[in-house]
């Protein structure tokens, strides 16, 4: 795999989550606009922070009919980038993930919201350096580590808690969900034995991952079983976005992994 | 509203947290915030405290696009938020007039009041909520009160 055809596959990957985020943003308008609950003249007092010029930038970008704009170009833009590896767009496209993080008052959705960032922002790097090869090659290597690392630091730090490693958390994060449980997982809530056994699962596949770096074919399996696992943090916790968000750091994985065989 | 110098930094990590990568998911369970509300009955009396959000129904769709739960999802982080703002009140001797202007407050106020104006009312109804932590083994078992409402009015009804 050459270095530019893994960029492209992050790059299409990438513009698909944005398209996706930014339908969802977009369902969401009511409750932005001024008779929704998180109305833009609340929001506003938060940023009282800022000096005054910078809290009227943020108004004027943050008020209900010119970022839903934002949100359209957004849209749009995201399409181009699937057919276009331009570095403008990408930072258009980076600079609005930042705008509706502040929107949501810090992030939207967390995690998703972190890596769409990293993905955009090692894009935009790269597509600033298309002559330059090396850089190129860094970019890659920077989101296969930082993709690694989310699952190392993940497992990590659940396994020093006693919570998890005696199947508490597991079964104590998903009486809290918003979704009921999958059919056929219920004996997890029932059964401690299960719990535990569950908890351990998650704690050993995270703190495993980073062995994808080690092997193409290490790194196709733990690909294989991650999306897997974001298939079912879905189902339980109704976490979409990080499916689409790690999406795109897995050809950047990938090739991590065939550079460190050379 | 007044912001001590104490309190800033914290809003501007707050903002700028989004450029600070955290990948510590899930890292241990405790004592969860949940939002409660309870009416005003016609006898005069409030009802009992009842859980403002419920298990949601899911639909495959939800894989790729999912904006209620989003909405859920944030409001459950703001439940983080008030908790902390609550405790940095306290600590601050604030009154509960000066925390009931604040925009984790008022955030609150609007999630509940958007979600009772569903119901259909046909006069003004007065309302109570509460945040507060419950134990995730048993999340109907109530720990602590961490914010309580004054009673306050719903005139959003519908017209008979």
């Amino acid at each position: 795999m050459s270095v530019e055809l893994a960029l492209s596959w992050v790059q299409k990957l990438v513009s698909i989550a944005v398209l996706l985020q930014t339908i969802e943003v977009l369902l969401l308008k009511d409750v932005m606009s001024e008779k929704g609950t998180w109305k833009w003249s609340l929001i506003q007092k938060d940023f009282a922070i800022f000096p005054r010029t910078i809290a009227r930038i943020f108004d004027w970008l943050l008020r209900p009919d010119h970022f839903e704009l934002i949100l359209w170009i957004r849209l749009a833009l995201s399409v181009l980038f699937f057919f276009v590896f331009h570095p403008f767009v990408g930072l258009f496209l980076f600079f609005s993930t930042c705008l509706i993080s502040w929107r949501w008052r810090g992030t939207f959705n967390g995690g998703s919201d972190f890596m769409t960032l990293i993905v955009l922002g090692v894009l935009v790097i790269a597509a600033f350096a298309v002559a330059s090869p090396s850089i190129q090659t860094g970019c890659l290597l920077y989101l296969g580590l930082q993709t690694a690392s989310s699952y190392f630091i993940s497992g990590f730090t659940k396994i020093k808690h006693a919570n998890w490693r005696q199947g508490f958390a597991l079964t104590g994060f998903l009486n809290l969900a918003v979704y009921n449980l999958p059919k056929g997982l219920g004996w997890i809530l029932k059964n401690r034995r299960g719990a535990k056994g569950l908890s351990w699962g998650v704690m050993i596949f995270e703190c495993l991952f980073p062995l994808a770096l080690t092997s193409p074919k290490y790194s196709l399996v733990f690909i294989v079983a991650a999306i897997g696992f974001h298939f079912a943090n879905w189902a339980c916790f109704g976490l979409n976005r990080f499916l689409w968000s790690w999406l795109p750091t897995y050809p950047a994985l990938y090739y991590c992994s065939l550079w460190l065989q050379k | 509203m007044v912001l001590s110098n104490r309190v800033a930094p914290y809003r501007y990590i707050h903002f700028f947290r989004v450029f600070f990568p955290s990948w510590k998911f899930f890292e241990d369970i405790g004592a969860s915030p949940q939002l409660f509300y309870r009416l005003k009955q016609s006898s005069g009396d409030f009802g009992s405290w009842t859980p403002l959000i419920h298990k949601q129904p899911r639909h495959l769709s939800h894989l790729f696009i999912n904006p209620q739960i989003l909405y859920l999802l944030s409001i459950q982080s703001l439940l983080q938020h008030i908790t902390t703002a609550a405790a940095e009140a306290l600590d601050q001797q604030q009154t509960a007039m000066e925390f009931s202007q604040s925009v984790p407050y008022q955030l609150v106020k609007n999630c509940v009041i958007e979600s009772l104006s569903k119901n259909k009312f046909t006069s003004p109804v007065d309302f109570q909520f509460k945040v507060s932590t419950v134990d995730p083994a048993k999340p109907e078992q109530i720990i602590d009160d961490v914010v309580i409402s004054d009673i306050e009015t719903l005139t959003q009804v519908k017209v008979k």
